[in-house]
């Protein structure tokens, strides 16, 4: 188990980074990213628990979870027809399409404003993470069906919304 | 018009994600202070608590020693699985039991499982939410001191999104635990699955509700 008070200052930053690009994919708000961050952080050094980042994850998801049921909020939503298995390993592990540059005009932020947080989250997760589907499963207590099923659905649901927008933009 | 891989485009957009300086600056801060406040508190703690909870622990594995040995001599009694079967059987069991008798001892309580651990601070390994099974995402009724296979351990109360209660144990684990790394077992309609974490042994139990 990794103390905190062992690690580097460059290693101490790196955890906090990566906990908040995680927090910021579930709620995508940066003030409530920072609030979860800072709350897991001294919930896992309150219990003297490992400082690593899959359990800052796993306590940072917890704790979105509980504001969100306090908030008596509709949360992660069961996919409407899903099958465990319906998908397989290579379509996660699928690189994006190609398109146009939807960064510097702010089309992609919009489109993951959209998204709900379970499809940010899993994105995020396999994407710029690099978590692997069975992986993702452990980590948000899901069977491996559903992340895969739930990734394919993300990327088609940001495609229609990126497309979308920029068919629009090309109109106007 | 030039085009772009998507995720390259998701992993440049997560990158530029960052904490601000300050922000990381004031977090910092904030670990500094809890850590230093967790260390007095362990300190303290230690020297008031450790004694007597040696005691508890001894006197409690005593009565189980005991009740185990009654069991074994008992001739023609229920089958006594305790000294002729393997570790696991044999921590499935005692988890399985307390399920079973213990679940409604709840004299801890919070809001979350990582609240409800922070206060359980008499033990002698780090409690923690495990990593896997999604636990840390059920509804915590409360906790309660155990001991399992004769060493102090944590039975947390959670109910399950179908109002199931599901037992979590937690003990350390120790040296002569390190062949089993994990293991299930069904024990009167009782489903016990046993785990390790980070030096840790986790267990839960869980009883299907009849039809």
């Amino acid at each position: 188990m990794a103390a905190w008070e062992t690690m580097t200052q460059h290693e101490i930053d790196g955890v906090l980074q990566g906990g908040f690009r995680y927090a910021y994919s579930l709620t995508h708000e940066r003030g409530e990213a920072e609030d979860l961050l800072q709350e897991a952080c001294v919930s896992i050094l309150g219990a003297g628990a490992p400082w690593d980042r899959a359990y800052l994850f796993t306590t940072i998801r917890n704790r979105f979870i509980d504001r969100y049921r306090r908030n008596q909020k509709v949360l992660f939503q069961p996919l409407e027809g899903e099958r465990d298995g319906e998908l397989v390993e290579s379509q996660f592990a699928t690189e994006g399409w190609e398109a146009p540059d939807y960064l510097g005009n702010g089309q992609l932020d919009r489109a993951l404003t959209a998204l709900r947080p379970e499809e940010r989250e899993t994105i995020y997760l396999a994407v710029v993470e690099g978590y692997t589907a069975q992986e993702i499963a452990e980590m948000t207590g899901r069977p491996r069906g559903t992340i895969l099923s739930l990734l394919h659905r993300t990327r088609h649901k940001l495609r229609r919304l990126l497309e979308g927008e920029g068919a629009a933009g090309a109109r106007s | 018009m030039t085009t772009r891989n998507i995720d390259d485009q998701l992993r440049q957009y997560y990158a530029g994600a960052a904490l601000a300086p300050a922000s990381l600056e004031r977090l910092r801060g904030v670990l500094a202070t809890s850590a230093k406040a967790r260390a007095d508190e362990r300190k303290e703690s230690r020297s008031a608590g450790a004694w007597q909870l040696v005691a508890i622990a001894a006197s409690i594995s005593i009565v189980f020693l005991a009740a185990a040995v009654m069991m074994l001599r008992k001739p023609g009694g229920d089958v006594p699985k305790l000294a002729d079967s393997g570790l696991s059987e044999r921590l499935a069991e005692e988890a399985a039991r307390r399920h079973a008798k213990c679940i409604e001892e709840t004299p801890f309580r919070a809001e979350d499982l990582p609240g409800l651990l922070a206060q359980m601070n008499k033990v002698d390994f780090a409690a923690g939410v495990p990593a896997r099974r999604g636990l840390g995402s059920m509804k915590v009724r409360g906790a309660h001191y155990c001991v399992l296979d004769g060493q102090i351990a944590i039975h947390v109360v959670l109910v399950d999104e179908t109002g199931s209660l599901v037992s979590l144990f937690e003990t350390k684990a120790g040296t002569n635990m390190a062949s089993l790394r994990e293991a299930s077992h069904t024990l009167d309609h009782t489903d016990v699955e046993l785990w390790q974490e980070r030096g840790v042994l986790y267990a839960t139990a869980f009883t299907a509700p009849t039809t």
